[in-house]
């Protein structure tokens, strides 16, 4: 197990020219060369381009200003687009397809000079809850290597735990950023819908969707967002806002919030325990008036999140048709992404018109209100991020097992709100990460609370 | 056949926009060209990459759609929400079209009215990229083209009612400038006889083809009932190179477009002001500019051609209001489109000071110029326009009406000329036009010919 250095360190380190990037690739390289057989976060190894890069950055310190991320390296999920690079989607339908384009994040990440060095492992097409549905083999957590490392940013989270890049990259659905984050003992943001551009990213549900970063730490997770965020008329969902500086944590919240129905829904009672008392101790230190809110609809999160999902994923994948990307996907995908093609396609025929679709589209406008109110009397809610601790690897729960175990995660996508992982404590050596959610476009306040609870 | 068909017919009439502001396709900035090579004004997202999105819809297709859905009398819908339309088929990069028809949509106008047939609704969607059944080949440079769609109520009864109103339609739409006439219109034609369920005709791309595809299907449902058979619902292909249409697919096997509300596009809004600015610049429609030429005293024939052309209509209604209409009216029926016909110009191309063309007429009015000579003048003006009256003064071109002078000449051609004298006398009308023509030759057109007829009689007798 590594030590990883924290963020603010390593980045003055190279923008002081301390370390040069060529050395800081260079030493990560031979790390991902050792561990990555074992691991398996990266699908793709960009050794070649970061090498030059890196090269290439050392030679721009010297002549003067560097970017925001200057010589960190970043793994990127396979489903955001990096031109030249295997964007598989960990699945075998998309194994020949290679970036044509350049994801928005992406090109921000190198205005920031950021360096990409490699692709990393994912559910199939993000549809799965413990990375283990990749075509290209599971992920191991390398924290806690017995148990899955939580998906389906699998790759990105596990690559960032075990030091082989010093951010990364994912997406975050239902939770696919946050449960590896938690599960690898990490920090992970979901960023409100519409605060960075989907366009590069490969879609598993549209109205959902949003890229995702993480990192060792708060320091570095908000560093990314900073970078990664921001209008662009690439993705049309989004609006013209403009992007507070992340890094400087000046927002400062008055209230915190639990709510009771999340502490009933926790299956594991342990994992409530660690959240709880983290969120009582942080209101007490930082004298913040600690509430307690209702929230009526979030039970009804997993059950109109999937048949949007399936309905949005169906029309995502339409494009894999044989015709273009090498296979067509229902030939050539794995069980899960089947299923919920199929399902897609039965809730989308005529017959079904409106039944399923747009009752869930209405469900979720109830739980969007019901966070608007309640954002109205506090700053931030807090809750574990998932209900029970990871599986062990290979140990596959039914589908309404894995399906329900984002039922904590998910209520932000519907809601559309920001929402942040940060470590907590252990349970039996496995990581638990305390989950907080923050108003629409909110990430200021979130983020400042992730730092002063991860500092404590 | 003994007695008529009673028949319902409707249209959905599908047209390319122009975008002449921003030669922009729909949901991405690349350029609209017919005639660009081969898969070079493409994207990532015309060509469907994965990840892709599409952008915010181009405005100017949407203000076009509006104007068009406004000239129709339609009601304008101010939420507008796009939606997927699934199937599969090579010219489909996504596998689905972005259209703002479908189960779930707000047309863009609907409930609108033109020339009596009723306009069930009107509105916007992207086109597939074309695809070479015979080669296999795909070119995206289409794909994402801005497309209207103009859907009817069944309220034609014949082909020939289609026919003049898909013409008067057509030019409205040239009013607007909303459609690229090159590309053409395609038509699905629903054809419905004596209550029998309706047949709908597919990709129909020309009027006269339209008309061949609905006479022919009154023909063959008639037939078919007279071989006492029942017509059922389906659709069928565009007419063969032999008029014939062939059945495509039947009514069971209808496809499930699987509609759901565009995940990627949030709902536009059409405003208010927007509306009313559109309403406000909204030409008036041919048919109504032509009554009103026809109470001017023009021809019903001379009314429908000048209002034919928007800029022709507009350059008559300017001219009417200094000179005669009819005068205008011939002049512009006869003698400018006869120019421009034979310089291959429109009047587009051209850049006319009306003013100057309404001076023209008044010279001939007044007499101070011959018709012959107005018409070199005209022929003179479409490269540039000028003031005809100091360039008549400037080059001598002025009528000769002085007696004085044209006896001269007529003297001169007389005595020149003593046999075709003798033939006149004789009682030969046509030695006189003979004469008349030597004398307007020599006066190199400047004099009016029944002027020189009276002064030759004269002279003769």
């Amino acid at each position: 197990m590594v030590t990883l250095m924290a963020t603010k360190e390593l980045l003055t380190q190279l923008q002081e020219g301390k370390l040069l990037c060529i050395e800081h690739v260079n030493q990560q390289l031979v790390l991902i060369k050792k561990e990555n057989p074992r691991i398996n976060a990266f699908l793709y190894t960009a050794e070649k381009e970061a090498l030059e890069r890196a090269r290439a950055l050392d030679g721009k310190r010297k002549k003067g200003k560097v970017g925001k991320l200057f010589g960190l390296t970043v793994g990127v999920k396979a489903n955001i687009n990096v031109i030249g690079m295997p964007i598989s989607c960990a699945s075998k339908t998309l194994e020949n397809y290679y970036g044509t384009y350049n994801a928005d994040v992406i090109e921000k990440i190198l205005a920031e000079d950021g360096i990409i060095i490699g692709i990393t492992n994912m559910d199939e097409f993000a549809c799965g809850i413990s990375g283990e549905t990749s075509a290209f083999g599971p992920t191991i957590n390398p924290t806690s290597p017995k148990h899955v490392p939580g998906g389906s940013s699998s790759g990105s989270a596990a690559a960032v735990a075990a030091g082989l890049c010093d951010v990364a990259l994912g997406s975050d659905t239902g939770g696919s950023i946050r449960n590896p984050a938690s599960h690898c003992g990490i920090v992970g943001i979901k960023p409100s819908y519409g605060r960075v551009s989907r366009y590069g990213l490969i879609d598993l549900s549209m109205s959902l969707d949003q890229i995702a970063p993480c990192a060792p730490d708060t320091d570095g997770c908000a560093l990314l967002l900073e970078v990664i965020s921001g209008y662009s008329d690439n993705d049309p969902m989004m609006y013209p806002l403009s992007v507070p500086l992340f890094t400087h944590f000046g927002k400062q919240p008055k209230t915190i919030a639990l709510s009771p129905v999340f502490e009933e829904l926790c299956k594991d009672k342990k994992i409530y325990k660690i959240v709880k008392e983290k969120v009582l101790d942080f209101a007490k230190k930082q004298k913040l008036i600690l509430k307690e809110i209702d929230l009526k609809y979030v039970a009804l999160a997993v059950e109109s999140y999937y048949p949007i999902v399936y309905t949005e994923f169906f029309s995502g994948t339409r494009k894999y048709d044989g015709r273009r990307y090498g296979k067509r996907i229902e030939e050539s995908c794995k069980e899960e992404v089947l299923r919920r093609i199929i399902g897609g396609r039965m809730i989308s025929c005529a017959e079904y018109e409106g039944r399923y679709y747009r009752k869930a589209l209405r469900v979720r406008r109830a739980i969007q209100e019901e966070f608007e109110k309640a954002f109205k009397e506090v700053d931030v809610i807090a809750l574990p991020t998932t209900p029970e601790l990871p599986h062990l690897l290979r140990k596959i729960p039914s589908p309404e097992a894995s399906y329900a175990y984002d039922a904590f995660t998910i209520p932000a996508n519907l809601a559309g709100i920001c929402a942040g992982v940060v470590p907590a404590g252990k349970i039996d050596g496995v990581p638990v990460g305390v989950q907080l959610y923050a108003g629409n476009f909110k990430e200021d306040v979130l983020v400042t609370v992730m730092k002063v609870m991860e500092g404590q | 056949m003994g007695k008529s068909v009673m028949a319902r017919i409707g249209l959905e009439i599908h047209g390319y926009l122009a975008m002449h502001k921003t030669h922009q396709k729909l949901f991405c900035r690349c350029t609209v060209d017919q005639d660009a090579a081969p898969n070079t004004t493409v994207c990532p997202r015309c060509t469907g990459q994965p990840g892709s999105k599409p952008m915010l819809p181009n405005k100017e297709a949407v203000e076009k759609v509006v104007t068009c859905a406004l000239m129709l009398d339609c009601s304008i819908n101010k939420k507008l929400i796009f939606q997927r339309k699934h199937y599969d088929w090579p010219d489909l990069p996504k596998g689905y079209q972005i259209t703002i028809s479908g189960t779930y949509s707000h047309p863009v106008g609907e409930h609108g009215k033109y020339l009596d047939v009723g306009i069930t609704e009107c509105h916007l969607e992207e086109d597939p990229a074309r695809w070479d059944p015979e080669t296999g080949l795909v070119d995206y440079n289409r794909s994402g083209y801005p497309l209207i769609e103009i859907v009817t109520e069944p309220d034609f009864t014949s082909a020939g009612e289609v026919k003049d109103w898909l013409e008067s339609l057509l030019t409205t739409l040239s009013y607007l400038k909303a459609v690229n006439k090159n590309a053409g219109i395609k038509c699905d034609v629903n054809v419905s006889t004596e209550h029998h369920p309706r047949v709908e005709i597919k990709n129909v791309n020309s009027i006269k083809t339209i008309v061949l595809a609905i006479d022919g299907e009154i023909k063959r449902q008639h037939e078919v009932v007279a071989q006492r058979e029942k017509v059922f619902a389906h659709t069928r292909s565009p007419p063969d190179t032999y008029g014939k249409t062939h059945f495509m697919r039947s009514k069971e096997t209808a496809l499930d477009y699987m509609f759901i509300p565009e995940p990627d596009l949030p709902l536009i809004h059409i405003t208010d002001a927007l509306v009313e600015n559109i309403q406000k610049m909204l030409p008036e429609k041919p048919h109504i500019k032509i009554e009103r030429y026809k109470n001017m005293k023009v021809s019903a024939t001379d009314a429908k051609i000048l209002a034919s052309d928007l800029a022709l209509a507009d350059l008559f209604e300017k001219l009417a209001k200094t000179v005669d209409p009819l005068l205008a009216a011939k002049w512009l029926r006869h003698e400018l489109l006869k120019i421009m016909n034979v310089t291959q110009r429109t009047l587009q191309e051209v850049e006319f000071d009306e003013k100057h063309i309404a001076e023209l007429l008044q010279m001939v009015v007044k007499k101070e110029i011959t018709d012959q000579t107005a018409e070199g003048l005209l022929k003179q003006m479409i490269e540039k326009s000028f003031s005809p009256r100091a360039y008549v003064a400037q080059k001598g071109l002025g009528i000769i009406s002085s007696e004085e002078e044209l006896g001269k000449l007529t003297q001169k051609v007389v005595s020149e000329h003593p046999e075709a004298v003798k033939d006149y006398l004789a009682g030969e009308e046509k030695a006189l036009n003979f004469l008349i023509g030597k004398v307007m030759a020599l006066t190199k057109g400047k004099a009016k010919a029944d002027t020189v007829k009276e002064l030759l009689k004269r002279r003769i007798c």
